[in-house]
């Protein structure tokens, strides 16, 4: 038993490990054969005998000497492209495609025939492969020995919309979807600048999924480009579904409780965080867009703060911090409090307190850790159930969790209330929602175990901890040193002020505006 | 290899952690409020022919307000008190555990009554324990009560149910019209543990009419040397305010033959000068000044708007005279320095009080007081004739 | 070798002399008694006597650039002598580490906590202090200026709210009591809270400045520090006037008194949850100094494998101090003033005297990233 303790724990340390440099044993690339036929059974071989894998032939030519070989995926290569794009031109203008003595080649069908923009040759058979799954045509002409890969994405995918997490009272609405290509277009929408430069990646051994890299040039770190582009070369899975997956394989820590890669629904934040340094990682089939390195202050900004006026801004990312703090200390003062240090509460107080827990049955922190737990399973549950369930058991939840239970004398009032504010305290701050939850059990923990001086000691230690954990080479938390950069911090001066990038992320392109000159303005004023 | 030890100590410690955090919740330091009585009063009296005193505590209840309805608790008294007989307070309180299901918890305390036979017999020595234990914090009143003390623990105030509360929220506001009444434990021992001056305690009378019983406040008690030796009411004790600067904002009566004022004194300046005469006798100089504004005119028939408000100066001033001059004679007939005069010779000549700290009660018995007062006039309020003189003054203009 | 290499910041260098400083408003206790409401010039005599010292530790620090003392008594001494006040030092260290972990551990227990064994407190607060090591200099400064802006601001918020309570002539009367007096006072003052500042000369070569203008940050962290315990023990003094000297903890009482209204009273929670923080800052600096130089002692690579180690030798320290806290103030009053002017005065001089004698010096060239 306690041998098999051993292993498991082992096995968990090691696995959670970021994977080193993986070993490439590539063997030799297999080629395409020139033979029409034997094609068409490397492909059947290779895909199977899907019914949505379409295969045609055809002959073309003035005297129909040639023969092709079209193998697409119905639904996912869009159909005008193959009757318009291809056939068209190759098989209605058979008569006047090669003049008199010109070889066909797949060079010249690739340049001068096949009405398309994206064409690629290939001769090897993985890559032929990966392109009819990605949804090009493939087209096989006998005696060739490279094939064309005729990109003709036609899919079904969702329209822009406004993006469900983050939504603002001031300021576009644009969310990102699915679609790679859509996502990459609505952030060159935004920054129109030569500078902006895309790479690209497939990852995921089954899934293929298309990664982008997109950063700005001299703004954006070197050393932080080299290190993603390595983190990113290192990731060794069958799949990746969602952005999600990367954050994880990206992280510097990733056993931390703060995640320490940002992400975003909206095109301008993205941009945003691209023209402060940021480079953003845009994942095919995931509308989260990522971005590194982050910092722990990100999780306080939204794009809104910028739209509005300054000195508002300022105030509500000031009501983001002290909701931070709330959401994680309440309880866990409360806690200390009626049990350690009752001297600290006002006589008045205290007996409205003691009120109310005359006669409940618990310890606080058995009711703090009830009604935590309810909260929870009611959150979790409002996100699961279908729509039109959803209405009763909001007022259920309500009802049983809040009314019914202080009025069947099972908790207090003073924690439903603690329990209830720090909750929706919690939910003011999307990002970083999740270790709240954890550590804020934690902290009711280590001060129901200590007192006062377990709470200070619980804050030492998220303190230390944000204090350590680095983001990309940059520290994720500032360690709320008076600096002089401190325009964008825990307030939101005006963006007159704002006149560099800030300088631990950003590379060497520094300056972001330039002197606004004010005195020839005073033409209009008077 | 190093790894795994370190994850399986971490797991195994944060199991411990957990399963003490559950199991021990009860143990240590950890109350639970329903565990817990909360004392918001103490009160000592003395018993016949003993050494010990009874200490009376008076215990805040809390009531059930979880569950059913709360209309049958206003029934019950909202608090309980409970008597120990003991020589020491610490004491007292380690034996009522044996009697009660709760602990005491000393920090709300409010208020220390001390029964004027136990103030009589001397209140030093179990003072240590209110200082030293550190539960009781020292700024909690000092009171004396004409009577019994646990008399005033147990009954009911108007608007308070809890007396000790009650009393502490009543002498918060009477500060606010003079510091006099500040006698906190902190000033208290300040006074006793000095080498020359003494305290003084407020004294609270219970008198008890048909309906309702009332707590009032209206004079003080001198101590000398731990033990209770004068009482002075409330006109000598505006005295005190005006030596020691204690006043802020207070309303006095101003009766003369003439007629009758009532005006309303602040501002208040007052230069204390410790000084000595050319015999050497200590002298010390007081240098008054305040302003008033009136509030009500009675009688002076016949009296302009400046004539009554000169008289009145005149009468202001030599009251403020009259009241400090008396209440230094009564205390220099006790020898008992209220004032805190020794440590202001103290502070202000050192090297003289090293020879006068010896004898001090001599010099405090020939200290002598000169004493300026002057009070200004600067508001009438809404109308500025007195009212009842305005009927001839119309008739006189015709 | 110095194994530490990471360089901090001239800023967070003078924080770091600011809490440390702070946290010795428990030590006040030790010679509130002896000159009771004068001790307020204890503390500005105290900074005077420490100014020549740390004008002493800034001197060596410029002629052995880039090396700290353990190096540096290696340099003066050579090998075999210099390794012997290297371990004297060690010794020094650990044992001002394990009296600050009693100093906290008192503190807590007597204020907050009455019935918890001491052993959990000191357990798991060293505990923390270790992962705070582990991080290295940078983890341990890097909240220095919070905290010290923070102690700070409830300081003033706090010395506000109690301006009615003040009576500045309790102040008076001055040099009330015989010379000796004063004396031994700023002794204790200037051996116990600010000559533990030499402990600062361990990282002198972490600190990306000129070495010729450390002696500029070194006393300005000394002074803005002197300036917080000088105002903290006005206030007290001139608020409790002769019953200061009654209570072990003075601005505790102090802040009790404070009640402005119903809600802003018993603030004492408010400067004991700083106080705490404080002397973690203290404690784990102490500690990490005593790894590394425990490290550099025994010629290891990494201070890291010595954490846990020095941890428990601490704690086990801290319980065969004193026996009881009389005995430990009446030492401080008494013996340790002595005792540590040996490790703060004598052996820096002779090092001094040795370095000038047999014509050592270290010098590093100029680097271009430094920040004053």
């Amino acid at each position: 038993m306690f041998s098999f303790l051993v292993k498991k724990l082992n096995h968990i340390l090691k696995s959670s490990k970021r994977p080193d440099e993986s070993n490439n044993t590539e063997d030799a690339p297999k080629l395409i054969s020139k033979s029409l036929l034997s094609n068409v059974e490397m492909m059947k071989k290779i895909l199977g005998e899907s019914s949505d894998i379409k295969y045609h032939d055809f002959l073309f030519g003035d005297k129909s000497q040639y023969a092709g070989l079209l193998v697409y995926i119905e639904g996912l290569a869009d159909s005008k492209v193959i009757t318009e794009g291809i056939l068209t031109p190759i098989l209605v203008h058979k008569n006047e495609l090669f003049s008199e003595g010109e070889e066909m080649s797949i060079g010249s069908l690739k340049r001068t025939i096949i009405c398309s923009g994206d064409i690629l040759e290939s001769g090897l058979q993985n890559e032929v492969v990966n392109a009819c799954l990605s949804g090009k045509i493939v087209m096989f002409i006998e005696g060739a020995e490279r094939a064309l890969l005729i990109s003709a994405k036609g899919w079904e995918t969702r329209a822009v919309s406004e993006p469900q997490t983050e939504s603002v009272v001031r300021g576009p609405r644009e969310g990102f979807t699915e679609n790679i290509r859509t996502n990459t277009s609505l952030i060159r929408r935004k920054i129109k600048s030569p500078l902006l430069r895309m790479e690209h990646m497939t990852l995921g051994k089954k899934t293929s999924t298309a990664i982008n890299i997109l950063y700005l040039e001299g703004v954006a770190k070197d050393e932080v480009l080299q290190i993603l582009r390595q983190r990113l070369k290192n990731i060794d899975v069958d799949s990746i579904l969602d952005a999600g997956y990367i954050e994880e394989y990206i992280e510097d820590d990733p056993r931390s409780i703060f995640s320490t890669v940002g992400y975003s629904e909206k095109p301008d934040v993205i941009a945003a965080k691209m023209l402060e340094g940021r480079i953003a990682i845009v994942v095919d089939g995931s509308p989260f867009v990522l971005t590194v390195p982050m910092l722990f202050i990100e999780s306080f900004q939204t794009a809104e703060d910028y739209y509005v006026r300054p000195f508002y801004a300022s105030l509500v990312r000031f009501l983001r911090l002290i909701a931070y703090l709330l959401s994680i200390f309440t309880v866990p003062t409360f806690i200390t409090l009626t049990t350690y240090h009752q001297e600290f509460i006002p006589t008045t107080l205290l007996f409205t307190i003691a009120n109310a827990r005359e006669g409940t049955p618990f310890p606080v922190l058995i009711e703090a850790l009830i009604m935590v737990f309810s909260f929870e399973i009611l959150r979790e549950a409002g996100l699961r159930l279908p729509r039109p369930v959803g209405q009763s058991i909001s007022i259920v939840g309500a009802l049983v969790m809040g009314d019914a239970a202080v009025a069947a004398g099972l908790v207090g009032a003073p924690i439903v209330i603690m329990v209830a504010l720090s909750a929706v305290a919690g939910f003011t701050i999307p990002t970083q929602a999740d270790s709240i939850s954890i550590i804020r059990v934690a902290m009711m923990l280590i001060a129901a175990f200590l007192g006062g001086f377990g709470l200070a000691m619980g804050f030492i230690i998220m303190l230390i901890h944000l204090g350590k954990i680095k983001s990309f080479g940059v520290h994720y938390f500032g360690g709320l040193a008076p600096d002089y950069n401190q325009q964008d911090n825990f307030i939101r001066l005006s963006l007159l002020s704002m006149k560099k990038r800030p300088m631990n992320i950003v590379g060497e392109d520094v300056i972001r505006r330039g002197e606004i000159n004010n005195e020839q303005d005073t033409g209009s004023g008077q | 290899m190093k790894k795994l030890v370190k994850a399986v100590a971490v797991t195994m410690i944060c199991a411990l952690l957990t399963a003490l955090t559950f199991t021990l919740s009860g143990c240590w330091d950890a109350r639970e409020l329903d565990t817990l009585a909360m004392v918001t009063g103490v009160g000592i009296d003395a018993i016949e022919g003993s050494d010990e005193l009874l200490f009376s505590f008076q215990i805040g209840k809390v009531q059930q307000a979880a569950g059913g309805s709360s209309t049958q608790a206003e029934e019950k008294k909202p608090f309980a008190v409970m008597q120990v007989e003991e020589q020491g307070l610490m004491y007292a309180i380690k034996r009522l555990r044996n009697k009660t299901s709760r602990q005491l918890l000393l920090h709300h305390n409010q208020v220390l009554i001390i029964s004027r036979e136990v103030a009589e017999r001397g209140v030093l020595a179990f003072l240590d324990a209110f200082v030293r234990e550190r539960q009781m914090r020292t700024e909690i009143w000092v009171i004396v009560a004409d009577g019994r003390a646990d008399e005033l623990l147990s009954e009911e105030m108007d608007q308070e149910k809890i007396s000790g509360l009650g009393i502490s929220i009543m002498l918060d506001d009477l500060i606010k019209i003079s510091e006099v009444y500040d006698v906190q434990l902190q000033r208290f021992i300040s006074n006793v543990i000095s080498e020359t001056s003494e305290p003084i305690a407020p004294v609270i009378k219970l008198i008890k009419r048909e309906n309702s019983t009332e707590f009032s406040v209206d004079s003080f008690v001198i101590f000398k040397e731990g033990k209770a030796v004068g009482e002075f009411g409330i006109p000598l004790s505006r005295g005190v305010s005006w030596i020691k600067d204690y006043l802020k904002v207070f309303t006095v009566e101003l009766p003369s033959e003439e007629g009758f004022a009532t005006v309303e004194m602040s501002n208040f300046h007052n230069k204390m000068k410790a000084d000595f005469t050319p015999e050497g006798a200590p002298l010390i100089k007081l240098n008054l000044k305040c302003d008033f504004e009136i509030l009500e005119i009675q009688g002076f028939k016949g009296w302009n708007k400046e004539e009554i408000s000169f008289h009145l100066e005149q009468v202001a001033s030599k009251m403020i005279v009259d009241e400090t001059n008396a209440i230094v004679d009564y205390c220099q007939s006790l020898d008992s320095d209220i004032f805190g005069f020794g440590t202001e010779y103290h502070k202000r000549h050192q090297k003289k009080w090293k020879t006068m700290k010896e004898n001090w009660s001599e010099h405090f018995a020939n200290l002598t007081m000169e004493v300026d007062a002057k009070a200004s006039f600067i508001d009438e309020g809404k109308i500025s004739d007195v009212l009842e003189n305005t009927r001839e003054k119309e008739r006189e203009k015709k | 070798m110095n194994i530490e290499t990471a360089k901090i910041s001239p800023k967070y260098f003078v924080f770091s002399v600011i809490c440390f400083i702070h946290s010795s408003s428990l030590l006040v206790s030790f010679f509130n008694t002896l000159v009771e409401q004068d001790s307020w010039m204890i503390v500005v005599f105290g900074t005077l006597c420490t100014i020549p010292l740390l004008l002493l530790y800034s001197w060596l620090a410029n002629r052995f650039q880039g090396k700290n003392l353990m190096e540096m008594t290696t340099e003066i001494f050579g090998t075999a002598i210099g390794k012997m006040f290297s371990a004297l030092y060690l010794w020094f260290f650990i044992t001002l580490t394990a009296l600050n972990l009693l100093d906290l551990t008192t503190f807590v227990q007597k204020s907050m906590m009455t019935t918890t064994p001491s052993i959990v407190i000191a357990l798991v607060f060293l505990f923390v202090c270790s992962l705070s090591v582990r991080g290295g200099l940078f983890s341990i400064t890097k909240y220095g200026p919070f905290v010290a802006i923070l102690a700070s601001s409830i300081l003033i918020i706090a010395t506000i709210l109690s301006i009615n309570l003040v009576e500045p002539d309790n102040l008076l009367p001055l040099f009330d009591f015989p010379h000796m007096k004063y004396m031994q006072a700023t002794h204790i003052a200037a051996s116990i809270p600010f000559g533990e500042l030499i402990a600062f000369l361990m990282i002198s070569g972490n600190v990306k400045i000129e070495p010729k203008k450390f002696k500029k940050i070194f006393i300005w962290g000394l002074l803005l520090g002197c300036l917080n315990l000088l105002i903290l023990i006005l206030r007290d003094t001139m608020v409790l006037g002769n019953t200061a000297k009654l209570f072990s903890i003075a601005s505790f009482e102090v802040l009790r008194l404070i009640n402005i209204s119903d809600a802003l009273s018993r603030m004492e929670v408010l400067s004991a949850v700083v106080l705490i923080m404080q002397l973690f800052f203290k404690v784990s600096f102490l500690y990490y100094i005593s790894a590394l130089g425990a490290a550099q002692l025994f010629n290891l690579s990494s201070f890291k494998p010595l954490i846990y180690g020095i941890g428990l030798v601490v704690i086990v320290y801290t319980y065969g101090l004193y026996d009881s806290s009389l005995k430990h103030v009446k030492m401080a009053m008494s013996v340790t003033p002595f005792f540590w002017m040996l490790f703060e005065f004598v052996i820096p001089i002779i090092m001094l005297v040795t370095a000038l004698a047999r014509k050592k010096q270290v010098k590093l060239p100029l680097q271009e990233d430094y920040n004053i």
